[in-house]
């Protein structure tokens, strides 16, 4: 049981002047799980994920990794190294930045891609058999996404959804092993979160584990083992999604009570 | 719209200086300078065809081998021209490597620096200091000069890579100023306002680096040197990484760069090349004084970067060269030159904002 737990969040809780942004909150995810944190606005889901990549420091409790690291305290670069890719809410490009180098800086961490100053300078079979690699798998990831076509844009020419799928990209190149998606169909018209439930569906298949912070529950449905709900920065309830859509407490919180 | 409005404006602004036939002769110079670019950049229909062959033309083997003629022409030119000419050249070639070195920060990593200059006078001290004073010679202190730069940098680099956008030019902005106090007031160390003087020229076992033609092709060489290092670093992975964290910083975090780092690396090789720039600067000049590292020279340094576009090579060397022979150009309107540069510089922020050879975003 320990064991399979790839990341437990026990107790922490992180302030914001007066307000308890998270309070006491405890949850687990299960290797080659797909956990969905839902919530109403304000209810903590993306300083949840702030905390865990680091942006944030909680004031109390702890976040292991792989039941071995301690994640709290730790800066998003080291957190980024051990395989934990996050999307952001409002998306996070490097706009003027072409579509495959957007991808490309992805492989910081790929020991395959790298090499050092001397490499650099004097232009070694190394430096570019390595870049030719990297930017050949950039464009295979392109290609999975369906953007190959415009790897020579920059990120910003980009329409919304074509965007949303970049970052995806660049995530995948980091070999993440787990994946923390911030509203990932949040602007998406239909058709593309299809799309979006269906690369989900492939990533898991990879032995990737996700979190998704959503708010469609149709869509929530369609892909989630697992569903956590937040509310005033507390757990609320957690459970199958079938459960969870006949939770009293969760209706109340999301409608009002009656 | 476009030719008038820059004609109507710096006739508007030049009248009350230089009265009116002298201010509509202005305008139409700058009207002229607008219509000769505006050919190149096919910004309005009437002339897209030059538009056209300008897209033609960039991706031409011409225009892609450039580098070659304007390397040619550099090594060739100062062989033909007098030495007061040789010296403006010289001076282009210490603005270019400062411009390149500021690059790092302001186009690449997009931190405004508004101190650099205060790197190019660590290094000119540090050549003079030691040279003059200490008899070491032109080669170590070239390294050292470097060094010393890149090691000042830390002060304030560590401090201050936290802050963002304005509160960072203004940190810089002090820095230059203290540094500058400093060199003016250590008089033991410095000389103080006085200067130092007698600071020998380099020199190899086999030549002497005593004429000003030679000491041109000395700093062509390395001022070469720097820019082939600067192109390396921009197609690699880690120029892939600064850019990452101007445009975005949390993000670049998030896949794992340490911005820190970079960033801290970057401020460092800045101003190492601020500092080699220095040494050979002072070499030159053979004397220094605190007054060739005033605020303003850092303005003129980054209006360089600007006015070449932010984060281009090539584009920057172009802005050295265009803001240190565009005066001496403008000499024989005698009082009125700084006021044409001027208007020239506002007009080409308007109009081209992003600098000659920037991208449009």
């Amino acid at each position: 049981m320990e064991n399979s737990a790839i990341l437990s969040i026990n107790n922490i809780s992180i302030m914001f002047g007066g307000l308890k942004a998270l309070d006491n909150v405890t949850l687990e995810t299960k290797k080659g799980e797909v956990l969905c944190i839902i919530g109403p606005n304000g209810a903590g889901k993306t300083t949840l994920f702030n905390c865990i990549t680091g942006f944030l420091r909680p004031s109390a409790g702890s976040i292991v990794y792989r039941g071995a690291v301690e994640l709290t305290g730790k800066k998003p670069h080291e957190i980024a190294a051990h395989g934990i890719y996050r999307s952001f809410q409002n998306l996070a490009l490097f706009a003027n930045v072409s579509v495959s180098d957007n991808v490309m800086i992805g492989g910081i961490n790929r020991k395959e891609f790298s090499y050092g100053i001397t490499d650099m300078l004097l232009r070694t079979p190394r430096f570019r058999s390595r870049e030719a690699a990297l930017r050949h798998e950039a464009s295979d990831l392109l290609g999975f996404v369906g953007l190959a076509g415009k790897k020579d844009r920059t990120a910003g020419e980009l329409a919304y959804g074509e965007r949303k799928l970049l970052e995806l990209a660049r995530g995948l190149i980091t070999r993440p092993q787990l994946l923390l998606l911030d509203e990932p169909a949040a602007g998406l018209n239909p058709t593309e979160k299809i799309e979006l439930v269906r690369a989900i569906g492939r990533i898991r298949e990879q032995a990737i584990n996700v979190i998704i912070i959503e708010h469609d529950m149709r869509f929530v449905s369609d892909i989630a083992n697992w569903i956590v709900v937040l509310d005033y920065g507390k757990k609320l309830a957690e459970g199958l999604p079938d459960d969870i859509k006949n939770n009293q407490a969760v209706i109340e919180a999301y409608l009002g009570t009656r | 719209m476009t030719y008038i409005l820059p004609f109507a404006w710096t006739v508007a602004i030049a009248v009350p200086i230089m009265g009116f036939s002298r201010a509509v002769m202005a305008g139409t110079f700058m009207l002229a300078g607008i219509i000769v670019y505006t050919a190149f950049t096919g910004r309005t229909r009437r002339l897209q065809v030059y538009g056209l062959l300008r897209s033609r033309l960039e991706s031409s083997f011409v225009v892609r081998h450039a580098w070659i003629l304007v390397l040619a022409v550099s090594v060739i030119a100062p062989l033909l021209l007098n030495s007061y000419s040789l010296d403006v050249f010289t001076s282009v070639l210490f603005y270019a490597m400062l411009a390149l070195g500021l690059n790092l920060l302001v186009g690449d990593l997009g931190l405004l620096n508004l101190g650099y200059i205060a790197f190019y006078g660590i290094g000119a001290y540090t050549d003079a200091i030691l040279s003059a004073k200490f008899g070491i010679g032109f080669w170590p202190s070239l390294m050292l000069g470097g060094a010393a730069a890149a090691v000042f940098s830390l002060v304030i680099a560590l401090p201050t890579l936290r802050l963002k956008g304005d509160y960072l030019a203004i940190a810089t902005l002090g820095f230059g100023e203290i540094v500058r106090i400093v060199l003016n007031n250590w008089d033991s160390l410095t000389n103080g306002p006085n200067g130092i003087m007698n600071i020998p020229r380099p020199s190899l076992p086999w030549t002497q680096f005593a004429s000003g033609i030679s000491f041109f092709y000395l700093s062509l060489c390395i001022l070469i040197l720097q820019a082939y290092v600067l192109v390396r670093i921009k197609k690699s992975r880690f120029g892939r990484y600064a850019v990452a964290i101007r445009e975005n910083e949390q993000a670049s975090a998030m896949v794992g760069i340490n911005t820190y780092a970079v960033k801290t690396i970057y401020f460092m090789l800045s101003a190492f090349f601020g500092g080699i720039a220095g040494v050979l600067f002072a070499s030159k000049q053979m004397f220094v004084s605190p007054d060739s590292f005033t605020f303003i020279e850092s303005v003129y340094v980054l209006a360089m970067v600007i006015l070449g576009g932010m984060g281009n090579i090539a584009g920057v060397m172009v802005g050295a060269f265009t803001l240190v022979v565009l005066p001496e150009l403008l000499r024989s309107f005698v009082i009125y030159r700084m006021l044409i540069f001027a208007l020239l510089l506002i007009t080409m922020m308007l109009f081209r904002p992003e600098g000659l050879l920037g991208k449009r975003t």
